[in-house]
């Protein structure tokens, strides 16, 4: 994709649309969402960190567990090959001993006619006067030997032949059978590993959707703990009417203490939005946000809105 | 190729973007309770020689409490007494559950003059709402107090304070077995401090607050007969309005203070007529067989409440004067009678007697808008209700034992009270406007 040509200019592409992404958001989010800074963390407490420990467990386990697969994949393929080296060498010794044993044959094959020649001569010269009768025989004995050293040969010739295939064929039956082997235990490596990646995901899926379920129930419930105490604290004043509306802002820190309260939207009178301000300010802290993880507290519960609403008002 | 991945993954930040920072939790909270504010308010130190002839804190905070808007803490369970922001340790206004404090100190100028400065702080805030200094006359400390609390009382509702307002009223004293002695007399809301406006052997009835304050309209009989007259409180001058025979009564000021309100039988029964003060002309705008009185005008002045038995039993009803139509307004219970309406029109304090309790006349006070009906009272003798400018009290006369006392409510009747003891039986008190 990043042909040497274009490289430059997709990096310049890039910055070019970060920049403008941080330069939006940054004017977006202090206009729109929050005109106040983060609040800063000035308690300097231990924050309950197991949620974040656990996940980064399970994914380091999943690394771990990755690269052990790998190792064994390449420990495989590599006996695989070794195998397939020492086969290689077996075969070429086989092929040489065949071929000497050949050569050895023919040499002797040779030697032996030598000699007979030799002996043949020796007698046709000693005996030279032994001929009519004696020469035929003589012929016909010659014949013979020579046949039968003929058929002797050949026999070895094949022989050895036979000897030699029935080693190639040994050997070939041993690679094939080590490479079946190696492929099968790979296999069912692979297929082990796959299904043991299928299981931590749908785990960790779980345990993701459970952790999502929680955290809801928890916001909930915060919500409901909020109102309850807001409620119990908030001393309607006489001007409050059925209908009016005062919305309100509240950064907490994780302690559950209310960092600030602001009237987001005003009822348009000024006690109703004062005595709104005052319950919170009477909770002063919201305990039960203490509990929370840091992650959910982040997420949902740092800033909450209140949205005071009475109803059944005698007026 | 890449840049459209780029614009891609740009395109799903930029449209996401706001549902992650708008992923609040949102909180709806529908109840409250209704208890009034509790406010602690500190005697106010006094760095002069001697004992200053009112205590203005105590008169701030019975002022504050007897608006039904508030509890005040008692002096006893203060666990400090501050008089300016050095010496406020909030925590322990926080302990004893008070929302506001007010702190003040005074100080001698002269023989004669003080100054005085007060602080109101929200304790659960800890914060500043108001300061301010003010001079006063040693011997009006009385004002003072009262314009300390109408001050405090406008900074924490929103509402105008109605604590340095007055009240007319009248004192029947008898003298011998033959002779009384009527008085009309003006006091402070609280029924401190009052005065003689005037003084007769003869009843008189009815006075009634014009709407800027500096006039009254009543009923004198002190020629024998009743006839309407206008005082002008500043300087005591008196005039009658012109006279017919049979009954002159129940005297109005109009919102604009051009026209009163009247009934005069002089055409055979009691019907209601407008006069116009500055021409003279004068104006029938009910005429039927049944008893037509105690009219009251709507703020507004374009409309006119009255008593009217037309129906059977006195109602109210209304009368819009351009159109002369008219409703009736009242339907539960067989007495309803001297409505008066709230300055946000929103209200009417009547007198109110319900079908099954006898001889009983409640303050009641009707919700115009939902028409719900809230006896006030239960004594059962009460007439002449009147309302304070702001509509936070309505004060009424009553019966204790065999004498007529002033009592007052506050409009949501959490909180009652009685006015200080005067002179003989007390009647028809009326409250003022806004005196500035």
């Amino acid at each position: 994709m990043f042909d040497r040509s274009y490289l430059l200019p997709t990096l310049f592409a890039a910055m070019v649309h970060a920049l403008v992404l941080v330069v939006i958001s940054g004017v977006w989010i202090g206009q729109e969402v929050d005109r106040k800074a983060q609040p800063r963390h000035i308690e300097a407490r231990m924050v309950d960190l197991s949620a974040l420990a656990e996940k980064k467990a399970a994914e380091e386990q999943l690394m771990k567990d990755k690269a052990a697969a790998e190792e064994a994949k390449k420990r495989a393929a590599e006996q695989a090959k070794k195998a397939k080296a020492e086969e290689l060498k077996r075969k070429k010794a086989a092929e040489a001993k065949r071929k000497a044993d050949a050569k050895k044959a023919a040499e002797k094959k040779k030697a032996d006619e030598a000699k007979r020649k030799k002996a043949a001569e020796d007698k046709k010269r000693a005996e030279a006067e032994r001929k009519a009768a004696e020469r035929k025989k003589a012929e016909a004995a010659k014949k013979k030997a020579d046949a039968e050293a003929k058929k002797a040969e050949l026999k070895a010739a094949e022989e050895a032949k036979k000897k030699a295939e029935a080693k190639k064929r040994q050997a070939e039956e041993a690679k094939r059978k080590a490479a079946e082997e190696a492929k099968r235990k790979a296999d069912a490596e692979r297929k082990a590993q796959e299904q043991a990646e299928a299981k931590r995901r749908e785990e960790l899926a779980k345990q993701r959707a459970a952790a999502a379920e929680r955290a809801a129930q928890t916001v909930a419930d915060v919500g409901a703990y909020i109102r309850t105490l807001t409620e119990d604290n908030w001393r309607l004043p006489s001007t409050a009417r059925n209908g009016m509306t005062a919305t309100v802002r509240i950064h907490f820190f994780p302690s559950g203490e209310v960092d600030l309260a602001e009237i987001l939207k005003s009822s348009g009178d000024m006690a109703y939005d004062r005595s709104v301000l005052q319950a919170i300010e009477r909770v002063g802290q919201y305990e039960l946000i203490a509990s929370v993880d840091p992650i959910t507290f982040e997420r949902n519960l740092r800033r909450v809105l209140i949205e005071f609403r009475p109803e059944g008002l005698r007026w | 190729m890449v840049n459209l991945n780029q614009f891609k993954s740009l395109l799903f930040v930029l449209l996401w973007m706001p549902l992650i920072v708008k992923a609040e939790l949102v909180v709806e909270v529908t109840q409250g309770l209704s208890e009034p504010t509790p406010v602690a308010v500190v005697p106010f130190k006094w760095t002069g020689q001697g004992a200053l002839p009112e205590d203005v804190a105590q008169i701030v905070d019975q002022d504050l409490s007897r608006s039904g808007l508030f509890t005040t803490l008692p002096r006893t369970a203060m666990l400090s007494l501050p008089s300016d922001r050095s010496q406020v340790f909030f925590r322990d206004w926080r302990m004893t559950k008070s929302d506001f404090l007010v702190v003040g100190k005074i100080e001698p100028i002269s023989s004669t003059r003080v100054s005085l400065r007060y602080e109101l702080y929200d304790v659960l805030k800890e914060e500043n709402i108001m300061i301010q200094p003010l001079e006063s006359d040693i011997n009006q400390l009385r004002d003072a107090a009262h314009f300390i609390a109408d001050q405090i009382y406008q900074a924490l509702t929103g509402n105008r304070g109605a604590f340095s307002t007055r009240i007319v009223y009248v004192t029947a004293e008898q003298v011998t077995t033959q002779t009384s002695r009527y008085r009309l007399e003006m006091a402070d809301w609280d029924g401190n401090r009052p005065r003689v406006i005037l003084e007769s052997r003869e009843p008189i009835m009815s006075p009634s607050w014009s709407a800027d304050g500096k006039k009254i309209a009543y009923v004198s009989f002190e020629t024998g007969r009743p006839s309407i007259y206008v005082q002008y409180l500043a300087t005591g001058k008196r005039e009658r309005i012109q006279s017919f025979s049979g009954l002159n009564g129940a005297p109005a000021w109009s919102p604009d203070g051009n026209k009163l309100a009247l009934v005069l039988s002089k055409d055979g029964n009691a019907e209601i007529y407008v006069l116009d003060v500055t021409s003279g002309q004068l104006q029938r705008v009910t005429n039927h067989y049944g008893i037509d009185t105690e009219p009251s005008w709507a703020p507004d002045g374009e409309s006119l409440l009255f008593t009217s038995d037309r129906g059977g039993s006195p109602q109210i009803y209304r009368l819009f004067l351009a159109t002369r139509q008219m409703t009736r307004v009242t339907y539960e219970g067989n007495y309803n009678a001297r409505a008066s309406m709230t300055p946000d029109g929103r209200f009417l304090a009547l007198i109110h007697r319900s079908g099954g309790s006898g001889n009983r006349f409640s303050v009641a006070v009707l919700d115009l808008k939902t028409d719900r009906l809230d006896i006030l009272t239960e004594t059962g003798l009460e007439e002449s209700p009147t309302i304070a400018p702001n509509a936070s009290v309505v004060l009424y006369a009553t019966q204790e034992g065999n004498q007529g006392v002033l009592s007052a409510v506050s409009l949501d009747g959490q909180v009652r009270f009685r006015m200080p003891n005067t002179r003989g039986d007390v009647r028809a008190p009326s409250w003022s406007p806004y005196l500035y």
